[in-house]
């Protein structure tokens, strides 16, 4: 049993199934993310971790005690709200040292606690300053002193950058992730955010209406998802439908007359339909040649979008647009050029995913 | 307010219409407690002996007195359930809201005479008699609509985020209210005692129904007083209501501003 055990937790409102049966194990120091669209449960999975919201069945377990029955103040967790609820009438001291007071805690070891958390955050100069005084990175930081102050078991964290702006929210998650690291949290990180939750996370967890729909390492979700759903909302994908074929010892996708795709994955068996992707750096563009590749699929370069990082071929193939990422080098290719595609794609495991 | 002919003409003619009816009367009254010799305005002289005579008189000491801790008791109480029910209130949503904040309002449309005798009523109907407390149940039913109204409006803008807060650093529902709500309701909580003791203090409709002789209140001391007397001391006595009334509602304005309570949404 994990650090922070969810069995069998579902939640309902009236008819509105919010969670179904959700089955969750965090282990000890672990950074695990949950990651979906707005409504898919997310928060309401951490809510009724920390005990916000009670859940319509199953069972909570934090650090190996069953605290399904126990109300917020009696479970050991740290929490960060989205909008951060920091206390408005209340000093940045007292708002991190609110949890230490209430647990009678003598006055120099308060003090020394809430100096610790403060300066863990760099926030020690503004220990006397309101929070409407500070700007969004600085409360942020006050919320994250005022959860790992009382040294919680697990530290739950609900969309906790989205309230920033793009570079402070970068610099906030390399904060977050050392800070989580040195105090070794077992930290459960909601967003909707896919690169935040890829690049923080030890495992992520993509929830879709209530339900789990893959718990992996962000390597495994990204290259390796297990439906379109969780292939579409990690980062972007092009899907392939077709018939899948054994060619020697290699597998391939046959999706017209005239055009295979080279695939990989055991997703399905040879002379059955199958579903594939590409993500956009996955696939090389290259000039047909006239005797060569002829069943790999053509397109038309429509337009090329420079990123600075990258250059984006936009490319149709039949009547849909496939983005294709590549270094800024030179472009070989030019607006109305007819490509050729070379990539593997990967099979999806399920089939029957829905298109 | 615009700035057409209609609105300027409409705020000048109101203002006019107020110092006419308002503060006028309010002024002669002040300015004849100065009199030396009668009821009468303009004064023939100056002179402050009808203040003095206010210690002479120890109906108006006990009744002042009277009217004070009604007033404090009142204040506290009104204030107190009002804070309650607002933020009883605001976990509710649809018919079951908007009906109980009806009822605890409906003192504010009814004339404040009928509450009065329906209240005598009521506590004839029981068998009670007239005492401090029934005189202090009904200053706070008359009182109650105006804590609610200032409560409940800051609450229309208070995250339940900031109380959850509480909860997560291992605070109790009741901490919780008492380090977090609260105190962010001051704005609100402070004006509400000021006002609701002014009400009371000033209250002369329900008093006149259910006070007794132990427990006149002041208005009703200076009512019984100009049935058989009619001089400036009256105006006097008056004229310290009126700067008592004024110099408190001051100090809400000066504190956290008449208006705080919608500025702070």
């Amino acid at each position: 049993m994990g650090q922070i055990s969810v069995n069998r937790v579902s939640k309902s409102w009236g008819s509105f199934v919010a969670l179904d049966s959700i089955d969750l194990d965090v282990r000890e120091g672990e950074f695990l993310s949950v990651l979906g669209p707005s409504g898919c449960g997310k928060s309401t999975l951490l809510r009724i971790i920390a005990g916000l919201e009670a859940p319509s069945g199953g069972e909570i377990h934090l650090a190996g005690r069953n605290v399904t029955r126990d109300p917020v103040w009696k479970r050991r967790i740290g929490f960060v709200f989205q909008n951060f609820a920091l206390w408005p009438h209340l000093s940045v001291f007292r708002n991190v040292s609110m949890g230490l007071e209430l647990r009678r805690t003598p006055a120099a070891e308060l003090r020394k606690r809430v100096n610790d958390a403060l300066a863990m955050v760099q926030l020690e100069a503004l220990a006397d300053r309101l929070p409407s005084q500070l700007s969004g990175g600085q409360q942020q930081r006050v919320a994250l002193a005022r959860a790992i102050v009382l040294k919680p078991e697990v530290l739950l964290l609900d969309e906790p950058l989205s309230a920033l702006d793009k570079n402070l929210r970068q610099d906030m998650q390399v904060e977050l992730k050392t800070l989580q690291q040195t105090l070794g949290l077992t930290t459960v990180f909601v967003t909707h955010d896919q690169e935040e939750a890829l690049s923080l996370s030890d495992r992520v967890v993509v929830m879709n209406k209530g339900v789990i729909e893959q718990l992996d390492t962000p390597d495994a979700i990204y290259n390796r998802p297990v439906s379109e759903y969780v292939a579409r909302f990690v980062g972007e994908a092009f899907f392939f439908r077709g018939r899948v074929e054994e060619r020697g010892a290699t597998q391939g996708m046959r999706l017209a007359e005239d055009m295979v795709i080279p695939v990989e994955g055991a997703g399905q068996r040879a002379g059955r339909d199958g579903v594939a992707f590409v993500r956009p750096e996955w696939v090389t563009l290259d000039t047909p040649q006239p005797h060569g590749d002829v069943e790999l699929p053509r397109g038309v370069v429509d337009r090329l979008m420079f990123f600075g990082q990258s250059s984006d071929y936009l490319v149709t193939l039949g009547n849909r647009q496939m983005r294709v990422k590549r270094r800024p080098d030179a472009p070989k290719f030019r607006a109305g050029d007819t490509v050729i595609l070379r990539c593997q794609a990967r099979l999806l495991p399920n089939a029957a995913s829905a298109p | 307010m615009q700035k057409t002919l209609l609105g300027s003409s409409l705020w000048y003619g109101g203002a006019a219409l107020f110092f006419a009816f308002l503060l006028a009367p309010l002024a002669i009254l002040i300015v004849v407690s100065f009199n030396p010799v009668a009821m009468v305005f303009p004064p023939q002289g100056f002179t402050l002996k009808w203040y003095a005579t206010i210690l002479d008189k120890p109906d108006f000491l006990q009744a002042a007195w009277a009217s004070t801790i009604l007033g404090v008791a009142t204040a506290l109480l009104s204030t107190g359930l009002g804070v309650l029910a607002a933020i009883g209130l605001q976990r509710q949503r649809g018919a079951a809201r908007a009906f109980v904040s009806s009822l605890l309002m409906s003192p504010l449309f009814i004339p404040a005479v009928i509450v009065a005798l329906a209240l005598f009523q009521i506590i004839f109907m029981m068998g009670l008699v007239n005492t401090i407390w029934t005189l202090l149940a009904a200053h706070v039913v008359v009182t109650l609509p105006y804590p609610l109204r200032n409560v409940m409006a800051q609450m229309e803008g208070f995250d339940v985020r900031l109380e959850e807060a509480a909860l997560t650093v291992g605070a109790t529902p009741r901490q919780a209210l008492w380090r977090v709500t609260l105190p962010l309701l001051k704005a609100s909580i402070i004006p509400s005692l000021i006002i609701v003791f002014v009400l009371s203090w000033n209250n002369y409709t329900v008093s006149i129904f259910l006070a007794n002789k132990n427990w006149t209140t002041l208005p009703l001391q200076l009512r019984a007083y100009l049935q058989y007397e009619y001089e400036p001391f009256v105006a006097a006595m008056s004229t310290i209501l009126i700067v008592a009334s004024i110099v408190l509602l001051l100090i809400v304005d000066r504190t956290v501003g008449l208006g705080a309570v919608r500025k702070r949404d």
